[in-house]
């Protein structure tokens, strides 16, 4: 073949080298910040469980009040009750969470939220 | 880059320093990097994008990376798949411009004499394989062993790739201009 430069005519400056090392560092930063820390998995699982426990509590209010001339079902859904539980409305005394936990679900949940 | 170079890499990432780890491969590949994209995508700010896409994706998995390479072949690896990636999905929008010169780079740090353009311009109508492996083997002069890691192929079929593709554009350089004459130089 005939002799030619291999030199493919792309010739990158220092500044702009330095450049696309700051966009490369600048991915980095973006990747670690959007990706989330495992502690952060760890509360998004409590409160998850939480909301299911509010949920479970939610229905047994609705299940076992008396409601005078209230004939039709409610239904509290569980994205009814995350919103709730998200709004900060709902509360259980430890008495109340004993009530709806056993021994061991409590141990956790108590360890769980020291965590 | 220097061995040792390459050897800092693998040291930090070896000890768990990711962060370190990538800011050196930064330092040491990120023009590399944007040569290979942009010899691929052809156009200046859509490579800086691939790099800027590919170094997620390194930093995503340099974690994962198994250490049975050179870092750079792995991260080359990484670059060529996103800019063929970014390449197909923008394909036919650049080829639908009016007024592209097809095959030659689009970039302020581009400059070409007649020569290396319709180098280009042959290179663009090579088949993908063909136009990858003359480019990694021609211009970057990488070995074999690297560019089949790269691109996932055989070292024999790079090597027929390059054959192919050297014959071609020796055949297309002299449609563009017949004055060309690569016989008395080979």
């Amino acid at each position: 073949m005939n002799k030619m430069s291999k030199y493919d005519g792309i010739h990158v400056p220092p500044e702009a080298h330095q450049d696309l090392v700051a966009h490369m560092m600048a991915a980095m930063d973006i990747s670690q910040r959007t990706a989330v820390p495992s502690s952060r998995r760890r509360i998004r699982t409590l409160s998850l469980w939480a909301a299911s426990v509010a949920a479970l509590w939610a229905v047994g209010i609705f299940l076992f009040t008396d409601r005078p001339g209230t004939e039709s079902d409610v239904w509290v859904t569980d994205d009814l009750a995350w919103e709730v539980f998200q709004a900060g409305e709902l509360e259980l005394s430890v008495d109340e969470a004993a009530a709806l936990l056993d021994e061991s679900e409590l141990t956790q949940i108590l360890a769980d939220l020291t965590y | 880059m220097s061995k040792a170079t390459e050897e800092s890499i693998h040291e930090a990432w070896s000890s768990h320093a990711y962060d370190q780890a990538f800011s050196l491969m930064a330092q040491c590949y990120a023009s590399d990097f944007y040569r290979t994209a942009l010899r691929i995508v052809l156009d200046h700010a859509t490579a800086q994008d691939v790099v800027q896409e590919a170094s997620v994706k390194m930093w995503r998995a340099l974690p994962k990376f198994k250490g049975d390479s050179k870092f750079s072949t792995w991260a080359y690896r990484i670059v060529v798949n996103e800019a063929l990636g970014t390449l197909r999905k923008s394909k036919n929008f650049h080829r639908s411009l009016d007024g592209v010169d097809i095959g030659v780079p689009d970039s302020p740090y581009f400059e070409a004499d007649r020569l290396l353009a319709d180098l280009y311009r042959a290179l663009a109508n090579l088949p993908e394989r063909q136009r990858l492996t003359f480019q990694l083997r021609y211009f970057d002069a990488k070995p074999y062993s690297d560019i089949s890691e790269i691109l996932g192929t055989s070292v024999g079929g790079l090597k027929a790739n390059y054959h192919h593709a050297v014959e071609r554009i020796k055949r297309e350089m002299r449609e563009l201009n017949p004055d060309y004459d690569f016989e008395s130089n080979e």
